[in-house]
């Protein structure tokens, strides 16, 4: 099977960079709707979802493939290599950030930047190191437990107020119907993986060129988690956004194009 | 009562239903009465809290952040959406949320009206645990079905061929009878009888695999030792393998056909599978305080990785033949474990390829035996 049909990759707008936009835990490609628009307009746009989230074809979901991280990083060089893209800009919200940072350290000549949105390469503190992660041992028990009750916030149909396209209504419909479904059986791995993945060591790796975005607050990673990930990259730019919340391109997706923005021209 | 008694206010503060309006970050901007008595907090110290997300549990946390706020932002709605909230007291108070984003001008909010689901969460519980269940009854079954299709093709292909050549025997006897000597007839009848002999040998370990036998204790303890003797002697008649028992006497009181059967087939197994010239096989006994521990240590092949899940399976044999270049049927340790899992006992092993095989079988004292 193609990775189109795989991944639910949809290709947009025109220019010779290419971005590659890759969605965080638990939702799908249309988080970025907000932030696409402006992009669209300069640059080539690849959107795909997760394998096992949104409309991704979750029988290839294999759960010793993607019992680390680097099974999705596998699948982002893929992509790019399917669809022949020059050396991409990836922008990689919360896990997908550590996806792109496992795909840069494979093969580092496929990424001209990479952005990475709220990223957290370890959630748990470890007060040997000092690190803070924002997480105890404890919290983390506590999230399994917690997808396990929300088994039927994950099913249960969810009719979405979305705009559609107008003259690709079949195509608005389709998102209407996965927008931020998943299986919960997938979900509940990919959270274990998410969030008790240890990645630290692969940060001084990078050699892409980087953007790293922190939000305050945000009670998925203090900001001295955004702070380590800056001191890791030798090659990062630290950009700190006022704005509450794990998804600054939905909450203040104007202050996100901005820094981008900036980023990408300098 | 008419229109004109109502209370809106009253109604708001008191709807049997918990009500909260927040800023964008989660910042409490009001509060109805009834969620604050639901959770212990006056309405001061929950705006001294300040953040509603302050009040969930870590789980519930990461979901409101990578589901439930994502959804609020892209489709200003958000239903049937189940959290945890943490009461003054440190109970946990499960909840039910509908929310919406509520905007005048530039200013947004949301606001969340709140369900309290502590039964339906109890009832919810019970259903993932019956799911669960079904999940592992399916999967037993699914094994069990698994091992009768495999007894299936065993039976039809280890009964069929001697069966077959039986009858082809008999036919040519039948036909040639005439010309055949006396002594040529006695050999074929040998023939026939001994494959007819293996056969309900077969049929024998088929049946006591499946059947329900009842563990009859002595009434008084035996010393073991003269009976490992025995076991020892039928699989060692020519006296060519070195086995070594226990000197001491060891009591017990299970019966002699438990043994016979447990440590006979251990033995044997130790034997028939040994590819050094001189098998040694060595059979020791500890006693703790809630165990008799028999070990049956050889000197064999010893166990591959991969078939370490497979021993104890009923007619599952391994590609290995014994040194009289037979496969088993399988069946010899999936009885073995049976019988000793029946007095809730244990066998596993410790295997080092090249040097051999220390099986361990760990049986309750009788007095601890279940009932």
């Amino acid at each position: 099977m193609n990775v189109i049909e795989k991944y639910f990759v949809n290709v947009l707008g025109n220019g010779t960079e290419t971005i590659l936009f890759a969605h965080g835990y638990g939702c799908n490609q249309s988080m970025w709707r907000y932030v696409v628009p402006e992009f669209e307009k300069t640059h080539k746009i690849v959107l795909y979802d997760l394998m096992g989230c949104g409309n991704s074809k979750t029988e290839y979901y294999d759960y010793q493939k993607y019992s680390s991280l680097n099974g999705h990083a596998q699948d982002v060089l893929d992509i790019i290599e399917e669809l022949k893209l020059p050396p991409v800009i990836f922008v990689g919200h919360s896990v997908s950030a550590m996806i792109g940072l496992l795909a840069c350290n494979k093969k580092p000549e496929k990424f001209s930047h990479l952005v990475m949105v709220c990223p957290n390469p370890y959630f748990i503190n470890e007060p040997s190191s000092s690190y803070t992660g924002g997480f105890s041992e404890q919290d983390l028990k506590e999230i399994s437990e917690s997808l396990d009750s929300n088994y039927l916030g994950w099913t249960s149909y969810i009719t979405p107020v979305i705009a559609g396209t107008p003259d690709k209504p079949e195509v608005a419909e389709e998102l209407k119907n996965s927008f931020c479904r998943n299986d919960p059986e997938i979900a509940k791995h990919f959270a274990k993986i998410s969030f008790g993945s240890d990645l630290r060591a692969e940060l001084p790796h990078c050699k892409v060129k980087t953007l790293v975005i922190q939000t305050v607050p945000d009670a998925l990673a203090p900001v001295s988690v955004g702070e380590y990930v800056h001191k890791q990259i030798s090659n990062s730019t630290l950009k700190i956004l006022h704005t509450p919340g794990h998804a600054p391109h939905l909450s203040d997706p104007k202050k996100l194009i901005e820094v981008m923005t900036e980023f990408l021209s300098s | 009562m008419t229109a004109n008694h109502l209370n809106y206010e009253e109604i708001y503060d008191k709807a049997p239903i918990g009500h909260l309006v927040c800023g964008l970050d989660g910042s409490i901007i009001q509060v109805n009465q009834t969620l604050c008595d639901w959770i212990g907090y006056s309405r001061k110290e929950l705006l001294e809290i300040k953040n509603w997300v302050n009040l969930l549990t870590m789980g519930s946390k990461i979901y409101y952040e990578t589901h439930f706020y994502p959804l609020l932002l892209i489709q200003c709605a958000a239903f049937e959406i189940h959290f945890d909230l943490r009461k003054k007291n440190g109970n946990i108070l499960p909840i039910l949320v509908n929310a919406k984003l509520l905007q005048k001008n530039e200013e947004k909010a949301y606001s969340l009206y709140i369900f309290d689901i502590t039964q339906r969460r109890e009832y919810e519980k019970e259903l993932m645990y019956l799911r669960k269940k079904a999940e592992q009854t399916t999967k037993e079954l699914t094994e069990r079905n698994e091992e009768l299709k495999r007894l299936a093709a065993t039976i039809a292909h280890d009964l069929k061929s001697p069966i077959a050549s039986v009858y082809t025997t008999a036919i040519y006897l039948q036909e040639n009878i005439e010309e055949i000597s006396s002594e040529q007839i006695q050999q074929f009848l040998e023939l026939i009888s001994k494959s007819i002999k293996n056969q309900i040998d077969f049929i024998d370990k088929i049946l006591n695999y499946y059947r329900d036998g009842k563990l009859e204790l002595t009434e008084k303890a035996y010393n073991l030792v003269p009976l490992l003797r025995e076991i020892v002697r039928n699989v060692n008649l020519e006296n060519k393998f070195e086995i070594e028992i226990p000197n001491e006497p060891i009591l017990v009181r299970y019966p002699d056909v438990f043994f016979q059967h447990v440590l006979g087939n251990l033995v044997s197994n130790a034997i028939k599978y040994c590819d050094k010239p001189k098998v040694k096989v060595k059979i020791s006994y500890e006693k703790t305080n809630d165990f008799h521990i028999f070990y049956v240590e050889d000197n064999g092949k010893g166990i591959k990785e991969e078939d370490k899940e497979k021993v104890f399976q009923p007619f599952v044999t391994l590609k290995t033949k014994d040194r009289f270049n037979k496969h088993g049927h399988g069946l010899g340790l999936a009885i073995v474990k049976r019988m000793i899992e029946k007095v809730e006992g244990k066998i596993s092993f410790e295997s080092q390829i090249g040097f051999g095989t220390k099986f361990k079988i760990e049986l309750p004292l009788e007095e601890k035996l279940p009932h």
